[in-house]
This record gives C-alpha cells, sequence and structure tokens, in this order.
C-alpha cells in the first residue's frame, strides 16, 4: 500500500519532485480540541503521529474544560514537536511546509495551535497552510488506505461534527450534502452515556455496553428519516429526538422503581444512531451514483457503525474506507494529509495575518484573514 | 559577537523589539488586547524587515510571561517558545508587571511604584516594585491578583502618592489614582514596550539570573464544560 501510495503522489507532484528529489516534507499541528498532534507527512505516506492529550484531566469533569485544554496545549506543544521530529528522522530545517487546524473547534485551543504554526513556518522560512480540521478527517485516510477513488462519500462523526460530504478532490472539490441539526453523533453519545450513569466520555462506554444487549429491545425514532423530513432534510441528521426518547424510557423505569436495562437501552440506542448514519450514506450513494464511501472522526471507533457499514455498504457493492481508531480520532495526521493535499493541488499559502475560526465552515478548506 | 534579541509581549495588546546590541533596531505594536493571534505574526515580519534580518540571524529571544489574560498570554509564549525551539535559540522569560515597572521608573526620580494593569472580571494584576541603590528594578511584593479596591487598601502610600502606573489606573480611577484619571500617557498606555523587556532579559541573563518561561496565570482555570463539544 505504501510503494502505490508513494508513486501515486510522485506523479502528483511532478513541480516539487524536480526541485526536491520527493515530495514536500508537510508537519501537520492539530489543537482543536483537547489533544496535542503532531505528524509529518511526505505525500501520501506518514513518517510520524505524535498526540499528547489532556483527556484524564477533563474526565473527572464530566466534560472537555477549555482553559484546562488550552493549557495542556501550550505545555505539550514543544515536546511533542520534538518527539514527531525525531521519530521521523529528521530535522525541523527539513520540514517544506507546515499545516494547522483553524477550525472549527475550541478557540483557546485553535489558538495555540495557530500561533506555534505560524511561529514554526516564521522561523522556518517556509509556507504556512491554516486548514479545516473536519475535511482532515477525511483526507487521513489515504495515508491508511492509498490514493483516493476519483469521488466518494465522506461522512464524518464525532463528538463535535455529523457531516455528509461529497469529495471529488479534498482540497478543491468537497460539497457539504448535510449535517447534524442539533447534537453530534459523538456528542448523543455522551449524553446517553449520563443518562445511564456512565462514566465521561460516554461513547466508548455505551458501545461497550450495548454490545451486551438487544438491539431490537426499544423501537427508537430515527431522526429526519419520515417522508416529509426526506423532502427538505434528506442527507441531514438530528439525534436530539432520540436522546430524549431514551431519556423518557430510562425515566420510566426509574419512576416506576424498575431496574434500568441499561445494556438494552445502549443497544437499541446505538442501533438506531448506525442504522440512521448507514442508511442516509446509502442512499446518498445511489443518488449520486457514487460507489465508496469514507467514514472518519472519533465516532467511526463505534462498532455497531463499522458492523452495520461493512454489512449494508458490502450487499449494496460500495467500498467502505474507515482508517483505524487511531487516525479517527483527532490527530496530527490528519491535517499533515490535507496541507499535504492542499499542497499537491498548488493552493497559496495562508498569509501570518489568519485568524482562528470556531466555525469554520466545509465550504472552506483554508483559512482566511 | 553581535546578539541579535527578538522580544515579544501579548500581555495586553501585541508588543515586538529587535535589539542588537541592547540597541533597537525596530519596534512594532498592536493596542488591540484581544486579537493577538492575527497580528503577532505580521508584528514580528515587520519588525525583522524594517531591522533588515533574518530569522537566521537572531540569536536569542526574550518573552513577557505576563501576568495577563491567558489567552492572549499563551500567543506570545508559544510563539516565542517555538521560534526558539524551530532555531535552536536561547530563551529569556521576564514578567510583563517588571518591564513595565522597569519603564516607569527609568524615567522618574522616585524609586517605588505600583503596577496594574487588566486583569478583566473587575479584578487588577499588580506587583509592587522598587529601585535599588545599583538603579535595578526588584519586586517588593506580587504579582498578585485582585480587585482594584483591595489593592489600593494594601498599597495605599503609593495609591496617595500618585505612584501608580498601568491600565489599571484608567480603569479604576476611582481606587487607584484618587478619582483622578490620569493624563500621563505612559501610564494609560497598557502595551509592554519590548524594547525595555529586552534590556531586562539581557540584564539578567548576564547576571546568570534562570528566566523561565512558565505562564504566569495567577487564577486557575474555570471549570465550564460547555454545553457542545468542538472537535474530536
Ligand atoms: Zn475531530
Amino acid at each position: 500500500m505504501r510503494v502505490q501510495a508513494a508513486r501515486r503522489a510522485g506523479v502528483g507532484l511532478v513541480v516539487m519532485a524536480a526541485a526536491h528529489d520527493h515530495p514536500p516534507l508537510v508537519l501537520g499541528i492539530e489543537t482543536s480540541c483537547d489533544e496535542t498532534g503532531i505528524a509529518l507527512v511526505r505525500g501520501q505516506e506518514l513518517l510520524t503521529d505524535v498526540t499528547a492529550s489532556s483527556m484524564d484531566e477533563h474526565s473527572r469533569f464530566g466534560g472537555i474544560v477549555p482553559e484546562v485544554a488550552s493549557r495542556a496545549h501550550l505545555e505539550a506543544f514543544g515536546p511533542t514537536l520534538s518527539a514527531a521530529v525525531e521519530r521521523a528522522g529528521v530535522g525541523l530545517g527539513d520540514i517544506d511546509a507546515v499545516a494547522v487546524t483553524s477550525g472549527p473547534g475550541l478557540v483557546g485551543s485553535l489558538t495555540v495551535g495557530v500561533a506555534a504554526a505560524k511561529s514554526l513556518a516564521l522561523a522556518l522560512g517556509v509556507p504556512l497552510y491554516g486548514v479545516n480540521h473536519i475535511l482532515g478527517h477525511v483526507a487521513v485516510d489515504v495515508l491508511v488506505d492509498g490514493p483516493f477513488p476519483e469521488e466518494f462519500l465522506g461522512l464524518v462523526v464525532s463528538g463535535g461534527h455529523s457531516s455528509l460530504l461529497h469529495v471529488r478532490d479534498i482540497a478543491t472539490d468537497v460539497v457539504e450534502l448535510g449535517q447534524t441539526l442539533d447534537d453530534a453523533a459523538g456528542e448523543a453519545f455522551d449524553k446517553v452515556g449520563r443518562l445511564l450513569g456512565l462514566p465521561y466520555p460516554g461513547g466508548p462506554h455505551v458501545d461497550k455496553l450495548a454490545q451486551q444487549g438487544d438491539p431490537a429491545a426499544f423501537a427508537f425514532p430515527r431522526g429526519l428519516s419520515r417522508p416529509k423530513d426526506m423532502a427538505a432534510h434528506a442527507y441531514d441528521f438530528s439525534f436530539s429526538g432520540l436522546k430524549t426518547a431514551v431519556a423518557r424510557v430510562v425515566e420510566g423505569f426509574t419512576d416506576r422503581g424498575e431496574e434500568v436495562p441499561a445494556a438494552d437501552v445502549a443497544a437499541s440506542f446505538s442501533e438506531a444512531v448506525a442504522d440512521v448514519l448507514v442508511t442516509k450514506t446509502l442512499a446518498a450513494c445511489e443518488r449520486h451514483d457514487v460507489g465508496c464511501v469514507v467514514i472518519g472522526g472519533g465516532f467511526s471507533a463505534n462498532s455497531r457503525l463499522r458492523e452495520l457499514a461493512a454489512q449494508r455498504f458490502g450487499e449494496a457493492g460500495i467500498d467502505v474506507r474507515i482508517p483505524p481508531i487511531r487516525y479517527c480520532t483527532d490527530n496530527g495526521a490528519m491535517i499533515a494529509a490535507l496541507g499535504s493535499a492542499v499542497v499537491a493541488a498548488g493552493l497559496p499559502a495562508s498569509e501570518f495575518d489568519i485568524t482562528i475560526d470556531s466555525q469554520m465552515p466545509l465550504t472552506r478548506v483554508l483559512a482566511t484573514a | 559577537m553581535t546578539s541579535t534579541l527578538l522580544c515579544l509581549d501579548t500581555s495586553d495588546g501585541a508588543a515586538v523589539a529587535v535589539l542588537r546590541d541592547g540597541q533597537t533596531l525596530a519596534a512594532a505594536r498592536s493596542d488591540d488586547p484581544r486579537r493577538h493571534v492575527e497580528h503577532l505574526a505580521p508584528l514580528i515580519v515587520g519588525c525583522l524587515d524594517t531591522a533588515g534580518i533574518t530569522a537566521a540571524d537572531l540569536t536569542a529571544i526574550a518573552v513577557g510571561t505576563g501576568p495577563a489574560p491567558f489567552t492572549g498570554l499563551r500567543v506570545g509564549l508559544v510563539t516565542a517558545r517555538t521560534f526558539a525551539q524551530a532555531r535552536g535559540l536561547p530563551i529569556h522569560g521576564v514578567s510583563s508587571l517588571d518591564a513595565i515597572a522597569a519603564d516607569a521608573l527609568a524615567e522618574q526620580d522616585v524609586e517605588d511604584v505600583l503596577v496594574v494593569t487588566d486583569a478583566r472580571r473587575r479584578e487588577v494584576y499588580w506587583g509592587r516594585y522598587r529601585r535599588d541603590e545599583a538603579n535595578v528594578v526588584h519586586a517588593v511584593a506580587g504579582p498578585g491578583v485582585d480587585t482594584a479596591a483591595q489593592v489600593a487598601t494594601d498599597h495605599a502610600d503609593l495609591v496617595e502618592a500618585g505612584q501608580v502606573t498601568g491600565r489599571g489606573l484608567a480603569l479604576y480611577p476611582a481606587d487607584l489614582a484618587g478619582g483622578v484619571v490620569s493624563d500621563d500617557e505612559r501610564a494609560a498606555d497598557a502595551v509592554v514596550d519590548a524594547s525595555r523587556l529586552g534590556h531586562l532579559a539581557l540584564m539578567r541573563a548576564r547576571a546568570g539570573v534562570a528566566q523561565p518561561t512558565e505562564a504566569l496565570y495567577l487564577r486557575r482555570p474555570d471549570v465550564h464544560v460547555p454545553g457542545r463539544a468542538t472537535g474530536r
């Protein structure tokens, strides 16, 4: 896979190759939430990927504490950078470009990464690219599964986002087909985890519990799936109604003084989320005649989503690409991969006055001033 | 050997200077106390251009460590630390209040000054300073964070004598300036003089003083979990 990826990158980067003998070395920086991620990518080959997380500090608060995350980014940045360069066996002076998450994400966290990226680019005299975090969740798959097909759908699901994208070129041609109108998929899992008295973050705990339950025990709603919703919101998602339905069921048991069948609730809830994500993505594949789906974002670690995607896309003859879990959660590799794609596409570098954008829209791959 | 120092401070606005052997080659600043991440790097680019040098010509970095509002403070610190790391340069951390005090006492007859800056949330960061016989400015008390009224009570002697400087003076004149808004331009000017900060760093480096770049937050983080997590 690596050989194939390298060859493909070489073809796409003829101009760069003439100057460098090999594709440019791109350093990616990710600090949108609680993970300080730094990675080095050459063309479509991942050299190294290092992540420091402050999650342990947040779990006792039941959620990400923005100021705690920002302080941790400041302290983790230098050591993470050193480790990345050392493990890749390169020098800082070998870096050809710096890519950084400009948004979306937490303001304080993004600020540390963007300031560091500007400083690094300035100190090394190399171009800077402020890029979109969500697109990074799709771009990273190229490092694992090789070059993308001519077009595909990207499903990005995490604690912060649930978006369905039609991608012809990750750097230059992405159309958003739909997104969540309220909670993100992972966020709904965290909330249901709380309802069931599970520790934060709820996602993995609910997933584990669900594997022991009956997914058909409760008929939970599939948001925005009725015919009238499908007219206006065919590829949009909504998980807040589902979360309310789960709360009502849990309350019912509690009010009657009965034990909550937590495993069955978790399994039926997981089924509802996975079902609606896969069903809508499948419908979009048929509508746009696309034969490949890339799933990314922290929530793609969910076991039921993986199972159901493999099964139903498989039946439909659609190729599914889901990177290993470590590349689904936030990391530097996703930003280095997207940066590398942006460089390969010949997009102009960002100016040093670019801002961070906590609500950066998917229509924008690069940051603005 | 020539020393070429890049000096940064983001404790209020953003300030940048380049010193060569103690002489200011370039200085630039932004008064905006919120847009550090946008303004700081262009200010550095501008100063290097004005000084006619490149990043490769620098020999050390000096940075203000606060106390200051957190998000802006981190912009200066991560910029300075990363620059130093990328170019393999020594880095010196200097309290931003120290730089303001040194600036205030440099041009006055008095020996003592109270520095008060904007800590937001209706409080000030403060530090009390004295210049000794050798003309070196030392912190006598602080840094701390408190209400202007409390600081005025604790340092009534300096407040009554009018020996107070920093943005806090203009923000809380009733407490810190006897009700009179100071017309002293320097006192009203909240942006740290980056050259002054650089001079302090050089002097302390020569004296062998350790100058860590730990952020002076002076407050614990608020445990406020947003309703909607992002990222991940
Ligand atoms: Zn993410």
